[in-house]
């Protein structure tokens, strides 16, 4: 069980958390201005990250809060967003 | 070698010290008319049909590390067609059927077993979707039926009723059987090798050639190999080796978790779904009760999966299967599945000419023959046949998505 460090709450279990998703996969600023290939691109197409990634998990079961976390997608370490990489 | 009863004997007279290696061990030759990237079910199966329907022998299959060592030795082994919609059920429907003539076409034992599965229903709105499926899928001639609780409880004699959760009756899938899994590979494997197909283990892809006509070749780590058509049957690391040629697939690696208890006597022939708890299980034939749980909560790549899924599962079969209630648990693994947004497969031309893909089967162990065969002759023919067309890439730009709730990959 991977234990996410909160900063509202420190350390808890995932499941209280749930997955948000890469902060690199993010809307759009402007969806009209899109081609229909660039908008496909978005909706369907994550960055499904082997290594490292920001991610943002909702703490449901804890503060409520949304958190920006890194996690290594191949050995499900985490450890805290840095500030220069955070995209979140 | 032929296996037959007749070889079988000479061999036991020789205290089978006389077998020969099922395939051979090749090295790469420097170029080949199809190179396959993946050796697993799916990927050993393609470069079977290539040679065995398509007469294109000269193909080789690149496995990054052993023969059948991924999800293919990660599965539960079920082949099963529940599916709701016009296309899944009509490519399901065709996969199992594929199945039972494999063990004669390959001349080897795939251990197929006839077990019927039940979907044990525990609410009137399961009640209302299990006919609502059984009445669509008789449409395409899929043969479920919904069995009320008398029958329910004939066949499972050891089910719960008057549990927390009442049970209200059950779908019977008098189709879905086992096969051994590993048997799948090295039935193919040794077939296809038996044709000319080199199979090439230890041999990672990393990097896909192109110019302005399509693929030219792969950079691998063991040296350049030259070819213009190349498939893909990669299960958890799709995405990335498609993006080797600049392709973006629209999937997401997700675990998905199987567990084993220790064996026991013969309990349980059919193969059992408790729906609503995204769970299946079923008793292989060493005895022991093989689990199946849906996809993990987040996308990894890690082959562990996450500790509340097993718990999970294991609360709710003994809610309904007490007498288990003291078994030990024996094993857990998860596989890394490639899922696409809309849980249906990817098998396809791509934008590069001269790549295929045959990715994101959503738990594809079980359109193994089927979907290799269709591979086969979309790479032959560079044009799909007509029961995949709806399995193709573009249907990412056009909207035609095919939202199956029935695949393991839903959320």
């Amino acid at each position: 069980m991977i234990q996410i460090d909160c900063p509202y709450c420190g350390k808890r279990n995932e499941d209280e958390f749930v997955y948000g998703g890469d902060t690199g996969h993010r809307r759009p600023e402007d969806p009209a201005g899109l081609s229909d290939a660039e908008w496909c691109e978005y909706i369907y197409s994550v960055p499904n990250t082997r290594g490292w990634a920001n991610e943002t998990w909702w703490h449901v079961r804890g503060c409520n809060r949304w958190i920006t976390i890194q996690r290594n997608a191949e050995s499900n370490e985490v450890r805290p967003a840095s500030q220069n990489e955070s995209h979140g | 070698m032929k296996y037959s009863a007749r070889t079988l004997a000479l061999q036991a007279l020789r205290n089978h010290r006389g077998w020969p290696a099922a395939w051979r061990h090749a090295a790469p030759k420097k170029s080949y008319d199809v190179i396959i990237i993946g050796g697993g079910g799916h990927g050993l199966g393609a470069a079977f049909y290539l040679a065995s329907q398509h007469g294109i022998s000269n193909v080789a299959v690149l496995e990054k590390g052993w023969l059948g060592g991924g999800n293919t030795a990660r599965n539960t082994m079920t082949i099963r067609d529940n599916f709701l919609y016009p296309e899944n059920v009509r490519f399901h429907h065709a996969a199992v059927n594929a199945w039972h003539s494999l063990s004669d076409e390959l001349n080897f034992n795939i251990m197929l077993s006839k077990r019927g599965m039940i979907t044990i229903l525990m609410s009137d709105r399961d009640l209302s979707d299990a006919h609502r499926m059984v009445n669509t899928t008789a449409l395409f001639g899929a043969e479920h039926r919904v069995i009320d609780l008398d029958e329910l409880q004939q066949r499972l004699p050891m089910i719960a009723t008057p549990g927390r959760l009442p049970v209200v009756g059950g779908i019977y899938h008098p189709n879905v059987v086992l096969a051994r899994h590993d048997a799948v590979a090295w039935g193919y494997a040794r077939a296809a090798s038996n044709l000319g197909v080199d199979i090439i283990e230890n041999c990672e892809v990393t990097d896909i050639l192109q110019d302005d006509r399509g693929v030219t070749g792969v950079e691998t780590s063991l040296g350049r190999i030259q070819t213009r058509k190349l498939g893909m049957a990669v299960a958890g690391h799709g995405k990335r080796v498609a993006a080797m040629a600049g392709v973006n697939l629209p999937i997401e690696t997700i675990p998905l978790q199987a567990l084993v208890s220790t064996p026991i006597k013969p309990v349980l022939d059919n193969v059992l779904v408790l729906r609503g708890f995204n769970t299946y299980f079923m008793q292989s034939d060493k005895g022991e009760l093989v689990m199946g749980a849906g996809t993990d909560p987040y996308p990894s790549y890690s082959q562990r999966g996450t500790p509340q899924i097993p718990e999970a599962i294991i609360a709710a079969i003994l809610q309904v299967f007490p007498m288990f209630e003291r078994m030990k648990f024996l094993r857990q693994w998860a596989g890394a599945l490639d899922i696409t947004y809309d849980n249906t497969p990817i098998i396809s031309k791509t934008p590069v000419a001269g790549f295929y893909v045959d990715v994101a089967g959503s738990g594809g162990f079980k359109t193994t023959p089927l979907a290799a065969r269709l591979h086969a002759s979309l790479i032959a023919n560079d044009r799909p046949d007509p029961i995949i067309e709806a399995y193709s890439l573009e249907r990412f730009g056009s909207g035609r998505l095919i939202l199956e709730r029935a695949s393991y990959g839903n959320r």
